[in-house]
């Protein structure tokens, strides 16, 4: 017999597998960080360009 | 300055210069709409289209934006004249076209401005809860909250 004396006595439970029923999911959900990272950067850049159009508008007293 | 007949061509061709960028950040406005969706849909292919929409219409912005500063260089001699003070540099009152189409894309700049502020808070709470969840996933505990500040009504003053 493998292992260790009471091996077969004590035998350690595995871990279940989740089933399909179960509707069990990663929580980690399909969006890489490496796209969200992409989307800040451009929502970051239309935040600038609209900050710059906003400037541009406005009259020289309030800017 | 006087309105005359080349200043109003000149006015003209800054409307539809304001008419189009407005038009653009309407564009950007349907960009930020469907990536305020793809989040929480964990959309990839919805994401990768937003940026790919959103990209095109700044890089067309930036361009409008060059061909607006010629056409204030044509009409006052400076590309930087805030659209704001024409007013004061001309005679008389501005074509009402160019009014309208001045204070269309401001309110439609302001309002777009704060919807990609929103999906930028979104983003950003979403790359959190990923790094907790792993965090999760590799020590068993979630990392603690930082503690917040007591609602203004919970510390009643006086």
């Amino acid at each position: 017999m493998s292992g260790w004396p009471g091996r077969a006595e004590e035998p350690i439970e595995e871990p279940s597998l989740p089933s399909a029923d179960t509707n069990e999911q990663v929580p980690l959900g399909p969006l890489d960080p490496t796209i969200i990272h992409r989307a800040r950067s451009v929502n970051a850049d239309a935040l600038r360009i609209i900050d710059e159009l906003l400037d541009q508008i406005a009259d020289s007293g309030r800017r | 300055m006087d309105l005359d007949g080349s200043k109003l061509r000149g006015f003209a061709d800054l409307t539809l210069a304001l008419e189009r960028e407005c038009r653009l950040i309407e564009e950007l406005r349907q960009a930020v709409v469907r990536q305020r969706e793809a989040v929480p849909a964990g959309d990839v292919h919805g994401m990768e289209s937003s940026i790919r929409l959103a990209s095109r219409a700044l890089l067309t912005l930036q361009e409008n934006r060059r061909y607006r500063s010629t056409l204030l260089r044509q009409l006052v001699g400076d590309p930087a004249q805030p659209l704001a003070d024409l007013d004061s540099r001309f005679e008389g009152v501005l074509p009402e076209p160019f009014v309208a189409a001045r204070r269309r894309m401001q309110s439609t700049a302001a309002g777009v401005a704060e919807e990609v502020w929103r999906n930028q808070e979104l983003l950003l709470a979403a790359l959190r809860e990923r790094d907790a969840l792993l965090r999760e996933l590799l020590t068993g505990s979630r990392p603690t909250m930082p503690e917040t500040e007591p609602p203004a009504a919970a510390t009643p003053e006086g």
